[in-house]
């Protein structure tokens, strides 16, 4: 993600990993028992504060959760953001492809 | 100034950045209608593909996805289209001197008329003393209306019509002297729903500037005559503003 790829952006809150628990993140992101997947991928545009506020208006993730999953896309060129249906997965990358982001779905456990 | 509502935001910015901005929402409106337009990257960037491996399902999406996002960006972009103008006109409300600058467009066109060039001038003059309409920005009506004046100039000078020539480069100089007018800072009060559209405008503006320039995740170094740097000045600003508008939606 560009500009505050090295360091958050103003206004981002920044939390140490301790305090993003496993046990906080919804339960179709820690649970992937679904059929399909939301996987969002890096680019070098997007502002990490901007997708992070994704995260959350879109998929409705907390603020930790959001950041965590931001974080995962920077540091680790993808994170998968959501599960569920067929359908229900392409509701969420409609949505984040239209707010710009770089998103795809494929079968879990890929 | 006061804050802006939760969810919303308060915008304030230079009058020829709302210039800038209008011309940017063009262009995003023009992606929307034709993603080709910028190169095939760009397009892909902006309508990616949801199902990497399989070519037949992410034709289905596209199919059916994306006519929903073309819709969706082209009404987000005549939300901001109708802020900004509506910011404009409140700009130019208040700026001094206007029956000073229809006199002055009035002259314009009658000189206009004198070069050969009179319909031109008087349509543009139409559309300044309609702006409040909003049918398009008091600035963007000088500029124009200055460019018809250089125009009639040289007609006037090939004619050999020395005076004439003079009387229209000296009105041309003088629209053009209205800059200051509109260098006021304008202030744009969003709503929440407003903030979404702007955000959504503005990102997609920056991911197509950012594309087709091949912004990188690394530190890049643009040569002085990089013919991307005036892009990137518009990326930058566009980015400035975008930080904004994520900061105070919260």
């Amino acid at each position: 993600m560009a500009d505050q790829q090295t360091t958050v952006a103003p206004g981002t809150e920044v939390l140490p990993d301790s305090e993003v628990l496993e046990d906080e993140l919804p339960s179709e992101v820690a649970s992937p028992d679904v059929p399909w997947q939301v996987v969002v991928w890096n680019d070098p545009v997007n502002l990490m504060s901007y997708v992070a506020m994704v995260f959350r208006k879109v998929l409705g993730h907390p603020k930790a959760t959001a950041h965590k999953l931001m974080m995962q896309v920077h540091e680790m060129g993808k994170a998968v953001v959501a599960h569920g249906t067929r359908e229900k997965c392409e509701a969420d990358c409609s949505r984040l492809h239209a707010h710009g982001l770089w998103a795809t779905m494929e079968k879990a456990g890929r | 100034m006061s804050a802006a509502d939760e969810g919303g935001a308060v915008v304030a910015m230079d009058a020829d950045v709302v210039e800038l901005l209008l011309r940017v929402v063009d262009d995003v409106d023009a992606l929307v209608a034709d993603p080709g337009i910028a190169g095939a990257e760009v397009a892909r960037r902006l309508v990616p593909d949801a199902h990497r491996d399989d070519p037949e399902a992410a034709a289905d999406y596209r199919r059916v996805v994306g006519p929903q996002l073309a819709q969706e960006r082209s009404e987000a972009a005549a939300t901001m289209r109708a802020g900004l103008l509506a910011a404009d006109q409140s700009s130019a409300a208040s700026a001094a001197a206007p029956a000073a600058d229809a006199a002055l467009v009035d002259t314009a066109v009658s000189l206009a008329a004198d070069a050969g060039l009179g319909d031109a001038a008087t349509s543009l003059s139409t559309v300044w003393h309609e702006a409040a309409a909003g049918s398009t920005t008091r600035s963007r009506v000088v500029d124009e209306l200055s460019r018809v004046c250089e125009r009639a100039a040289r007609s006037a000078r090939k004619r050999g019509d020395a005076e004439l020539e003079g009387k229209l480069t000296a009105v041309r100089d003088e629209l053009l002297s209205m800059a200051p007018v509109s260098a006021a800072v304008v202030e744009v009060r969003l709503s929440p729903a407003e903030v979404e559209a702007w955000m959504l405008t503005v990102n997609h503006a920056r991911l197509a500037i950012g594309t087709a320039c091949g912004v990188s995740e690394e530190q890049q170094v643009w040569a002085p005559d990089d013919p991307r740097i005036p892009q990137m000045h518009v990326y930058d600003l566009l980015t400035d503003l975008l930080d904004h508008l994520v900061r105070e939606a919260g």
